[in-house]
């Protein structure tokens, strides 16, 4: 190791800590606004009537008359009822995952954008 | 450690990797293709999450490959290590076009799941800048080589990548998000049943000899050009 490599492993180390430093930073101030959605209680609580809601699909809540839905979005806690116009998502369906974007109308939430989640459990079909 | 790099012993080390990496890769992906097409659907997603044996393997090297591409130039820089320079540069280019598939790969099966191909949400966020930074080293990569520029501005670029695949890997533990985490990191616990898991596992070992074939290759070839320092 002569006396360049010792100086530029010296320098990649300063680099490597500024570079560190200044993401830590970055993070903690982007950090509260990473988060994609809110669960329905969050939401509730942040007294915000606009943005993202990720919760469950409550069981046995699902309306379909042509286009036009209707069903409840909820956590352990609360439960929203959602109204929504268009297309449902693939695999959108009751007791699964489910992130809504749109705006609280009264005492519902009209969603102008309904996303499903999949989360990282994979189950084999059984073919008949 | 850095006699490693000697020619005689590289020069050794790719010859080897391509004599028993080519057919071993070749055997491999005819395994894959008999597993994939057997292989049975998702519950809920049905065939379209067939979709994870390219996916999750692109996905796999395209960060792996950052972090080869970042010790790699880093060794290159305060090293002068040249073949460490050429190991970058393939690593850099084959990593992008991982990331492109992985990107593409990943719209297709949003669009087809969750309704939608793109979401701005954390973990689709970071890996589009992971793409970037690929784009940007690359860029980087043939205006030094072009204009025998110093090699620093290679290696900063590779240290700010190197933190973002730290964020990318952590997006969907940290900040809720619409992408699931990872089922192969909590494969003990019972994410993927067999029938899916051993197909990905082979998936994942093909990507990596092709890859690892690819740079022995690249790399014999550059380091016998020798047209730049």
């Amino acid at each position: 190791m002569n006396q360049l490599h010792k100086k530029r492993s010296i320098l990649w180390l300063g680099y490597i800590v500024a570079i560190i430093v200044a993401l830590a930073l970055i993070i903690d101030a982007i950090s509260d606004g990473m988060d994609l959605y809110k669960s329905p209680s969050q939401f509730l609580a942040s007294r915000r009537d606009q943005g993202y809601i990720g919760g469950v699909v409550q069981p046995s809540s699902l309306v379909q008359i042509g286009q036009d839905v209707s069903f409840n979005i909820t956590d352990a806690e609360v439960s929203i009822p959602v109204s929504y116009h268009g297309a449902l998502p693939p695999i959108f369906k009751e007791g699964g995952d489910a992130i809504i974007y749109g705006q609280m109308a009264g005492d519902h939430f009209e969603a102008q954008k309904v996303l499903a989640k999949h989360d990282q459990y994979y189950k084999v079909r059984r073919e008949e | 450690m850095i006699s490693l790099f000697s020619p005689k012993v590289y020069s050794r080390v790719c010859n080897n990797i391509i004599q028993f990496g080519q057919p071993a890769g070749f055997l491999l992906l005819a395994i894959l293709l008999y597993l994939v097409i057997n292989a049975p659907n998702e519950v809920t997603q049905g065939s379209i999450a067939k979709l994870i044996y390219l996916h999750v393997p692109f996905a796999l090297a395209s960060q792996t490959l950052f972090m080869v591409v970042t010790a790699m130039a880093s060794l290159s820089w305060v090293y002068h290590i040249k073949v460490a320079h050429h190991i970058a540069s393939i690593s850099a280019r084959l990593g992008y076009a991982c990331t492109s598939m992985t990107l593409i790969t990943g719209m297709i099966w949003g669009y087809f799941t969750w309704g939608s191909f793109w979401v701005w949400e954390p973990r689709l966020t970071t890996y589009l800048m992971l793409w970037l930074i690929y784009l940007a080293y690359i860029t980087m990569d043939n205006a030094v080589n072009e204009y025998r520029g110093s090699k620093r501005s290679l290696m900063i670029i590779a240290l700010i990548g190197a933190i973002n695949t730290i964020l990318v890997h952590f997006s969907v533990n940290w900040w809720q998000s619409i992408h699931q985490t990872s089922s192969l990191l909590e494969a003990t616990k019972g994410t993927l049943p067999q029938g899916i898991l051993l197909p990905l596992v082979i998936a994942i070992l093909t990507l990596g000899i092709w890859v690892t074939v690819g740079c022995a290759r690249y790399v014999l070839k550059a380091v016998h050009k020798k047209d730049y320092a």
